[in-house]
């Protein structure tokens, strides 16, 4: 970030130490699904919450043969729905002001044209001096030509001192190659801190509590090494099925579509060393370092790291539910996987040993997300005739939702005359000490994005690294006999052979 | 999410007891919780992060004193302490209650709860509260003390919380003199005691849009060329009380380094005063008394910054709770926009200023031009 614009002495003492300069959002893919139930919901918010500058504009771009006018009250619409505070309809109407839509198609440099037409008046109505955000809302298939059309048009450096950013949604690539290839087109175009490639589970309040909870407190980093964690395990649970996107889902499965994203991120937050400050590249190149220590699996040795799974039809929350090949745009021979389990080790001083097991799948009986240190036993049984193993280990769990909140597991003596012990837990609830309801991730995510803040943002190289790790398991997958699939039922915590993950008998799949 | 529910009945008044004001708690608490189905047994959980002591002066105010608390459980969860000291009533007596307050479950959300002990002290009896407090209070957390109504410096009661507490929470717009108790407020401010004002909280958003004008590097250079000041703000009979007003002008100045030049004067209802800038120029403040339109606390109108190239202006809207914004700056065409400006209640601003635990030099800086701009000497 270039820090030699004049700072604003009226901000001294305020709960944002700025807001962003006014600029352009000009949003890709703005007919589309998640433009009405997320992007204009989050940006609305933030124009009530004060944090959008005077000034401020939407360009939507899409296809469909919309006018201004209809584009803004179909925007309306949803918005009342998925808005978090709702929609004061005086706020809105000045929000909407700011609002036109350009219909193109996104291979066509008439469209640009329009659109650079469009970003220079309001430049000059509004006041945006050359500052813009483009939004890639769309099917990954179009991000290369949106950007080399972006390139071609010239809209990929902004006039005068304004600045030009481009975030990116995911999924970015879907293999190592494509990823790089594509990295490679954006490098084309934009410099790289030009671009916000969004995970938006960074966004997310609890997500960047891990990193708070790590490194603003003393007494936990001490632990937080081999010498006392056993292992570690992240799962990311979802009850729900395809929810109608099957046609992207059957190409993407389980692995990409969670685990080399949200859960390599909810992984390298865990493990990664302390930055040397809470910058964007000081944070992000301690997470790069973090995935290049992780030990890739050889495709042969695949099978033993990991476990596949998909459901079949069985029972969720008491109603009866289809199997995944019996979903709309399922092929009734579907070997997509809807669950993963999977085992790395990430070789470096601080955790060489320690197994991180990952586990994510679709069905499963309970939505949670979360986060569980597992520390090494107490050395030696002084209490109890029983084993050792009698006694479970503390456990110090994360959740990221849908109950944020922090749980530490120790044992005590259960009242009595002898020298019996029982886990109990010590919960901290986010939501119970902070009742109020968070911004919503997109909030967050687009503030950044336009304050020019890549903290919590994917950078090219820690795509790269992820990726590096994810696609030989896929090609291992591709070697090994196929899995009999469907092999869990749907409501349950995915396949039995999962355990075989766990490596030693006192460990288990922690029950949610 | 402010459904608030008073789930458990209020226990029986016992003379003050340390010992078995925590035992009614523990048991309340327990109620709370046996009260659901045991798979959510877990989900009350009791955080307290401080301590909130509330001073009144009736019943009426105590109830008042309780439903805030309850609200803030939300965002701050805490123990309240609501003091009612009635020192002309009969009798010297000391008596106290437990109560808990829990907010409706939002769905999926653990139930957030609250505790309260109300105290209610009659004649002598007053004199000995803040002694009788120590004990009550959760360890390790921080002491608030919300004085509800009124100036609480002069009083004898105040200064006996002294160490006890970390923050004094006041609301000059109740204050008989708001505007004379400012150059105190500035003193005891610069002294080191913690002061928030919930007058000075009602600024906030027009902190916010004023200092947003200029979140744009373009526009900060008009922000060290402003001539002119001019704050409209509602009385019934000019001039009123100007102290909103001069807390918001005290925090321009201070920013902005400005001293004063010819302090304050009144002529026909307008009130003026001369700052100087950094640079030596001149700054022309005035302070324009406008129609009540209704009687909430925030008395503001208008703000509006002039310099010789632009001008800049947060107006308020007739729709509730919006404000309209302009800037006109030379070279561009003028930028409206409608934009929030909540009425926050008591529950909202209190939660506000108790994110706060250190000192607000901001408000410390505001207070003390504030003072300044009335002629008290710095
Ligand atoms: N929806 C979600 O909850 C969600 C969550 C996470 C990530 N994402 C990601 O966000 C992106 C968008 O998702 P979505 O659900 O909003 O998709 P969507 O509903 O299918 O919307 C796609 C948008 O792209 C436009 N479009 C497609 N091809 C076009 C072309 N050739 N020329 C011009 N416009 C074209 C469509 O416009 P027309 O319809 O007018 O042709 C539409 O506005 C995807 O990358 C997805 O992976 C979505």
């Amino acid at each position: 970030m270039s820090d030699t614009s004049p700072t604003n002495p009226l901000r001294a003492g305020m709960r944002m130490q700025r807001t962003p300069e006014p600029c352009t959002v000009v949003i890709f893919g703005a007919t589309g699904d998640l433009t009405h139930r997320k992007l204009v919901p989050a940006l609305y918010n933030l124009q009530r919450e004060r944090l959008l500058p005077p000034g401020f504009s939407v360009v939507g771009f899409a296809r469909r043969d919309w006018s201004d006018d209809f584009f803004r009250d179909s925007l309306l619409k949803d918005a009342k729905e998925f808005s978090r505070s709702g929609i004061d309809p005086n706020l809105w109407g000045s929000f909407a002001e700011g609002m036109s839509y350009i219909q193109a198609s996104f291979d066509d440099p008439a469209g640009y044209a329009a659109l650079a037409v469009r970003l220079r008046e309001l430049d000059e109505q509004r006041g945006a001096s050359g500052n813009r955000l483009f939004y890639l809302s769309t099917p990954p298939e179009s991000y290369a030509t949106i950007i080399q059309q972006l390139g071609a048009a010239g809209l990929a450096r902004s006039p005068g001192n304004g600045w030009t950013r481009i975030i990116i949604e995911k999924p970015f690539g879907r293999d190592l190659t494509s990823a790089r290839a594509l990295n490679a087109e954006v490098h084309n175009v934009f410099d790289e801190q030009q671009v916000y490639r969004i995970d938006h589970y960074l966004g997310k309040e609890t997500v960047q509590n891990i990193l708070v909870f790590r490194f603003a407190n003393g007494i936990f980093e001490p632990l937080w090494d081999r010498r006392y964690v056993d292992h570690v395990q992240i799962t990311v649970a979802e009850t729900v099925g395809l929810e109608g996107r099957g046609g992207y889902y059957e190409h993407a499965g389980a692995m990409r579509d969670m685990v080399q994203n949200h859960l390599m991120q909810l992984l390298t937050l865990t493990a990664m060393e302390p930055p040397i400050g809470y910058r964007a590249d000081a944070v992000r190149d301690e997470k790069v370092k973090v995935l290049r220590a992780i030990r890739p699996m050889p495709p042969e040795q695949v099978d033993q790291h990991t476990v596949r799974g998909q459901y079949g039809p069985g029972t969720v929350a008491g109603q009866a539910v289809p199997g995944y090949r019996e979903e709309p745009g399922v092929a009734a021979d579907s070997m997509t996987e809807t669950y993963v389990a999977l085992r790395f080790f990430i070789d470096n001083w601080r955790w060489a040993g320690v197994p991180f097991l990952l586990r994510t799948g679709k069905r499963l009986p309970k939505r949670v997300s979360e986060i569980a240190i597992q520390f090494r036993s107490a050395p030696l049984m002084l209490f109890d005739d029983g084993p050792l193993s009698d006694i479970e280990p503390n456990v110090l769990a994360m959740q990221v939702q849908p109950d944020e909140g922090i749980t530490l597991r120790f044992d005590s003596k259960v009242p009595g005359q002898a020298n019996q012990i029982r886990p109990v837990t010590m919960d901290f609830r986010y939501n119970a000490a902070f009742g109020v309801e968070s911004p919503e991730a997109y909030e967050r995510l687009l503030l950044d994005a336009m304050l020019g803040d890549s903290t919590l943002f994917t950078r090219s190289d820690e795509v790269e690294a992820s990726w590096s790790l994810i696609t030989p398991i896929h090609q291992g997958w591709a070697q090994d006999a196929p899995p009999p699939f469907p092999n869990y039922e749907a409501g349950t915590w995915g396949p039995k052979a999962a355990d075989m993950l766990l490596g030693k008998e006192w460990r288990s799949w922690r029950r949610l | 999410m402010t459904n608030i529910l008073t789930a458990t009945p209020l226990g029986a008044p016992t003379p003050i007891d340390a010992r078995s004001i925590e035992r009614e708690l523990n048991a309340l608490w327990q109620e709370t919780t046996d009260n659901k189905s045991p798979d959510q047994r877990h989900q009350v959980s009791r955080t307290r992060v401080l301590n909130l002591i509330v001073v009144t002066r009736s019943a009426a105010a105590a109830e008042r004193a309780t439903e805030v608390a309850a609200k803030l459980t939300l965002r701050h969860p805490h123990r309240a302490i609501v003091v009612n000291a009635l020192p002309q009533d009969p009798g010297d007596s000391l008596e106290a209650w437990v109560q808990a307050h829990c907010l409706l479950p939002i769905h999926g959300r653990p139930r957030v709860c609250g505790e309260q002990i109300t105290i209610v002290a009659r004649g002598p009896a007053v004199e000995r509260v803040p002694n009788t407090l120590l004990p009550l209070l959760v360890p390790d957390v921080p002491v608030m003390l919300w004085w509800m109504a009124g100036a609480p410096f002069d009083d004898l009661r105040f200064a006996k919380f002294g160490d006890l507490i970390d923050r004094v929470v006041v609301d000059s717009a109740t204050f008989d003199a708001p505007e004379t108790t400012l150059a105190k407020m500035a003193a005891l401010t610069a002294q080191g005691t913690r002061i928030s004002d919930l007058s000075w909280s009602r600024l906030t958003p027009w902190r916010e849009l004023a200092a947003q004008f200029f979140d744009a590097p373009a526009q900060v250079p008009h922000l060290y060329e402003l001539t002119s000041v001019t704050v409209d703000y509602e009385a019934q009979v000019a001039p009123g009380d100007r102290s909103q007003a001069l807390l918001l002008v005290g925090w321009l100045a201070a920013r902005l380094g400005w001293q004063v030049a010819a302090p304050l004067t009144s002529d026909r209802g307008n009130s003026t005063v001369q700052l100087k800038r950094t640079d030596g120029s001149l700054v022309q403040v005035t302070l324009r008394p406008a129609p009540m339109q209704d009687d909430a606390l925030d008395r503001l109108a208008m703000l509006t910054l002039t310099s010789p190239q632009a001008t800049f202006s947060v107006a308020r809207d007739p729709a509730p709770d919006c404000a309209m914004t302009r800037a006109e700056v030379a070279g561009m065409s003028p930028l409206e926009r409608r934009v929030r400006l909540e009425q926050l209640d008591e529950a909202g601003l209190l939660s506000e200023e108790l994110r706060l635990l250190g000192q607000d030099i901001t408000y410390a800086g505001a207070v003390r031009m504030a003072a300044a701009l009335l002629g008290a000497t710095e």
